[in-house]
């Protein structure tokens, strides 16, 4: 996996657990049971500062999908996106530039092998 | 006759609701343990006659008849994701440790990434939970499938707890990020209800091997 996509999916996990801590109904369940959800504020600048580090273009691409998407950065399991679960051409895989970021073709989200 | 049966009819499997939802391999195992289990809700007689038959006592089962159901943290406890003394002390070498395991089985394609979310998660706030156990908790795209990996610590761990004392009982729990998890947060609250009780912390600490934590934690849901 090339930084590009380990920068995305640190940022997809991160704005995963903001969501989560900042949902009223899954906070007070997780309160209820003796954990701290205090430092958001913290994860928000964390983000923040990955955020930065992201190629702006991906990284605008990544906050148009994610507006769709739950997850936007998702596997390709044996030729098939594991976001929309359509197979993806078999040429797609030859061309690949180790420094690119692939996409599906059907759903648009961004792919990493497995 | 309107009956539904564990035995037979497939499609009625999951009259008996428990208020919870099931994945495939839980309903499997429940079918498994209750297939002998037949329940009729009707007092008409078909063509084979009912088998309500009044004043004998098989006729209806009673609960206490019905076997247990594992909750979902007996289902995610595995022998192979169990540590039965941690090698370190301190809080992050210990995420280290366990994540190191779960690489090892597998269940995290990316150590460091997984590591990566499961300190942003103790950034988020201390999963120690006092009492000397902690539930370090996270959901990861590099995360194959939802697991929960137990450590013990005789010596203690330091997990900046809310009471302050050392961890000896440490749970994590890792799941990849589907969209909605509910068996996630049940499982969190089935660990904190496993260990409420500071007779059971003991013997899970005590216990010679897994099998016999799992009895232990498994009698905290009997």
């Amino acid at each position: 996996m090339n930084d590009k996509l380990q920068a995305l999916v640190a940022l997809q996990d991160l704005d995963l657990m903001i969501r989560e801590a900042k949902d009223p109904e899954r906070a007070t369940r997780e309160e209820a049971l003796g954990f701290s959800l205090s430092g958001v504020d913290k994860l928000e600048r964390t983000r923040d500062r990955l955020a930065k580090q992201i190629d702006e273009q991906l990284l605008q691409r990544y906050e148009r999908m994610s507006r769709r998407f739950t997850r936007v950065v998702v596997p390709i399991e044996g030729r098939v996106c594991l976001g929309c679960f359509m197979g993806l051409p078999t040429a797609n895989r030859r061309n690949i530039d180790p420094g690119t970021v692939e996409l599906c073709e059907n759903c648009g989200r961004i792919l990493y092998r497995l | 006759m309107d009956l539904w049966s564990y035995g037979e009819a497939g499609k009625s499997l999951a009259a008996p609701s428990h208020g919870r939802s099931c994945e495939a391999p839980f309903t499997q195992k429940k079918l498994a343990r209750t297939e002998r289990f037949v329940y009729v809700t009707s007092t008409g007689s078909g063509p084979h006659g009912s088998n309500l038959n009044i004043g004998r006592k098989e006729a209806m089962p009673t609960i206490s008849a019905a076997p247990r159901i594992e909750t979902h943290l007996e289902l995610h406890l595995r022998p192979s994701l169990f540590i039965p003394e941690l090698k370190t002390r301190k809080k992050s070498s210990v995420l280290e440790e366990m994540v190191g395991h779960l690489a090892q089985h597998r269940i995290a394609r990316q150590a460091d990434a997984v590591l990566e979310v499961l300190r942003q998660r103790e950034a988020l706030g201390s999963t120690g939970l006092g009492k000397g156990i902690a539930v370090p908790h996270a959901r990861s795209t590099m995360v194959t499938e939802r697991a929960v990996l137990l450590a013990r610590s005789t010596k203690g761990v330091e997990f900046d707890s809310i009471d302050g004392n050392p961890v000896h009982l440490c749970f994590l729990i890792v799941a990849p990020p589907v969209d909605r998890d509910p068996i996630y947060l049940q499982m969190l609250a089935e660990i904190v209800k496993a260990v409420r009780l500071a007779p059971v912390r003991k013997r899970i600490l005590e216990a010679p091997d897994f099998p016999a934590i799992r009895s232990v934690i498994g009698a905290q849901f009997a």
